[in-house]
């Protein structure tokens, strides 16, 4: 059933990849995986995708480098965008949210049902995308 | 002292008495002469009348002469003492007369000659003072090792000391007087001369700042501060300036935060997997039980990751404690080879590459920590694995001779760079090679193998060709008595 969106997700650890594949396929989604920055950056540049969800630590590229190859690639420019990271308080979900307008800056460890909650409202004219994302930030 | 007299005073004895009695005497010879003469009688006596007086003149003149004798003397000494420039502690000398002038003259004598030789005592004790006090400050200055300044209104050094000399490559810290200052801190401890001078001669009040020259080895960081000392009215504005050298500071500040990056991540990685793993177990319907033991299989997996990475921690605040204790016992050399090459071998089977052992046929019992010793070699055999890429090799082997027994871990792997090579063993280092900081280390490893080593009476060295492969050399005595 992929017509509920095809997501790109971008995290370099095998075990939490393969649980996000797990959640989100079932619940409809297509679901590609890039274990590497250097790998979403292709991907990003070749697909099009209706969300991308990326880790903020990965070898090649980061995070952000992620965020700044989707608001300027063709396919891709307008989608939703959601940032997870380890790091601490070093990350400012405001200046993330200023530059490339991502939608939640999430901390680590988060609840895998928050995140699906938080993709279905970004896909979906969902009046609870506020709750949905807060939920997942304040974690 | 001779008995004092009390006389009458010098104008009495002079005028009043003597002169009176002798003008006296010489109106009573003259009247009586005259008289006589007038009688026209002893006119053979005329001679007598003028010689008489005369006489009585002359004797008067020398008891005059022994009265005055003291205030003469005293005169004398005063002309003489007017007609020198410089100091009359020669010219002065009392009088030995029991004169109450006399007296009081030698007092007078006694008391400047007193005076002359305690100004001369405290000149001198004020030179030596004052050369204590020099000698004793710049003995401080010397030993001091932040580099010290002073410099006026133009901004070059009227003092420096030694240390700010090795900082600015001079010879000697008189080299270094009358030189600008910002010029010589700009040109030798910042990466952008023309920038920091500017920077420096921005403003003319207190300031602090940090500079940054060379790479690695040559790294330093300088702290510089400038105060300006508060000044006698009259004398032009002084400034002070201190230049620390905080580079070990800077580095060990660095290679903490480096490793509150890394602990970070390595302790929230698997809490987010378990997290994840748990919650998906408990609340997800649909998961067949193949899948459930693969995801129990995760959850399990990952809380050994974080369990290491915690004993990691608590290794490293022992070692930061310095608290590190071995529990030695006789062991079974054999037995403790085989235990750790079987906790290393399942990494070295998750990668294709070709892990060799060799150990020889016998192996002494020793003296050691079992635990601590097995953990050192599981983390240099398990460092040879992770910086080894597919395809290459990570050999182990055992040696001994009469004193030591040595652990070899060779690797054709990624190696160490010269630039690296010197502080692998610190704790929190990681190399900036981008292929090291790919692969998730603490930093600890080898600062903990390092200290097991030490602590065992031991070394632990490594040789390094960098994209060729590295060789570490781990040696514990055979020896109970060594430590």
């Amino acid at each position: 059933m992929s017509e509920q969106g095809s997501l790109l997700i971008c995290e370099d650890n095998f075990s939490m990849a393969a649980l996000l594949r797990f959640t989100l396929e079932q619940e409809g989604y297509q679901v590609t995986i890039a274990r590497t920055g250097t790998d979403a950056l292709k991907l990003i540049e070749a697909n099009p995708y209706d969300l991308v969800v990326t880790d903020f630590q990965m070898p090649g590229a980061n995070g952000e480098d992620v965020c700044r190859a989707v608001r300027a690639s063709e396919l891709n420019r307008g989608i939703p965008l959601v940032m997870y990271t380890a790091k601490g308080f070093e990350l400012s979900a405001d200046d993330l949210r200023a530059q490339y307008q991502i939608a939640a800056l999430i901390n680590k460890p988060f609840s895998p049902r928050a995140m699906v909650r938080l993709v279905r409202s970004l896909l979906t004219e969902d009046s609870n995308r506020c709750e949905a994302v807060a939920a997942l930030e304040g974690a | 002292m001779p008995p004092i007299t009390q006389p009458d005073s010098l104008l009495r004895r002079l005028v009043d008495q003597h002169l009176m009695f002798g003008l006296g005497c010489v109106f009573l010879c003259v009247t009586f002469s005259l008289g006589l003469a007038w009688h026209g009688t002893f006119t053979e006596h005329v001679a007598a009348a003028v010689l008489a007086p005369f006489l009585l003149l002359l004797v008067g003149a020398f008891f005059l002469r022994q009265s005055v004798s003291v205030h003469a003397d005293i005169e004398d000494q005063l002309r003489e003492v007017a007609s020198f420039d410089a100091a009359p502690d020669s010219v002065l000398k009392p009088i030995h007369a029991p004169d109450a002038a006399a007296a009081g003259w030698n007092w007078l004598v006694e008391t400047v000659r007193e005076r002359r030789v305690l100004a001369a005592l405290e000149q001198r004790l004020s030179e030596a003072l004052g050369k204590a006090d020099h000698g004793e400050l710049a003995l401080v200055l010397g030993a001091l090792t932040d580099g010290v300044a002073v410099t006026n209104s133009e901004g070059e050094m009227t003092l420096a000391n030694g240390a700010l000399a090795s900082l600015l490559n001079a010879g000697s810290a008189d080299e270094l007087l009358g030189r600008p200052i910002a010029d010589c801190l700009a040109e030798h401890l910042a990466a952008q001369p023309q920038l920091f001078r500017e920077q420096l001669l921005a403003h003319t009040g207190p300031g602090t700042w940090e500079t940054r020259a060379g790479s690695g080895d040559q790294l330093g960081v300088y702290r510089i501060q400038r105060t300006v000392l508060s000044t006698d009215p009259g004398s032009a504005d002084a400034t002070l300036w201190t230049i620390r050298d905080i580079t070990q500071q800077k580095l060990a500040e660095e290679a903490r935060d480096q490793f509150l990056v890394t602990a970070t991540h390595e302790l929230r990685t698997p809490l987010a997997n378990l997290k994840a793993y748990a919650e998906t177990l408990a609340l997800h319907e649909g998961i067949d039980v193949e899948q459930q033991k693969v995801f129990c299989n995760v959850i399990n997996s990952e809380a050994t990751r974080l369990a290491r990475f915690v004993d990691d921690l608590l290794d490293v605040s022992q070692m930061e404690a310095g608290a590190v204790r071995l529990a030695r016992h006789e062991v079974d050399l054999a037995r403790l080879m085989e235990e750790t090459i079987s906790h290393v071998r399942p990494q070295a089977d998750q990668k294709p590459l070709t892990f060799e052992t060799r150990l020889p046929p016998k192996l002494p019992a020793m003296f050691v920590d079992k635990d601590k010793l097995s953990a050192a070699l599981v983390n240099l055999i398990g460092n040879g694995i992770k910086y080894t890429p597919k395809g290459g090799s990570v050999f182990f082997r055992v040696e001994a001779d009469e004193k030591n027994v040595y652990f070899h871990v060779e690797d054709t792997g990624i190696g160490i760079s010269a630039e690296d090579l010197p502080n692998m063993f610190q704790k929190f280092y990681r190399s900036s090679d981008v292929r090291v900081q790919e692969i998730t280390g603490s930093g600890l490893g080898l600062a903990f193998t390092h200290e097991v080593a030490r602590l065992h009476g031991g070394s632990l060295t490594v040789e390094s060709v960098l994209n060729r492969g590295s060789h570490f050399t781990l040696s514990i005595p055979i020896s109970r008595e060594v430590v």
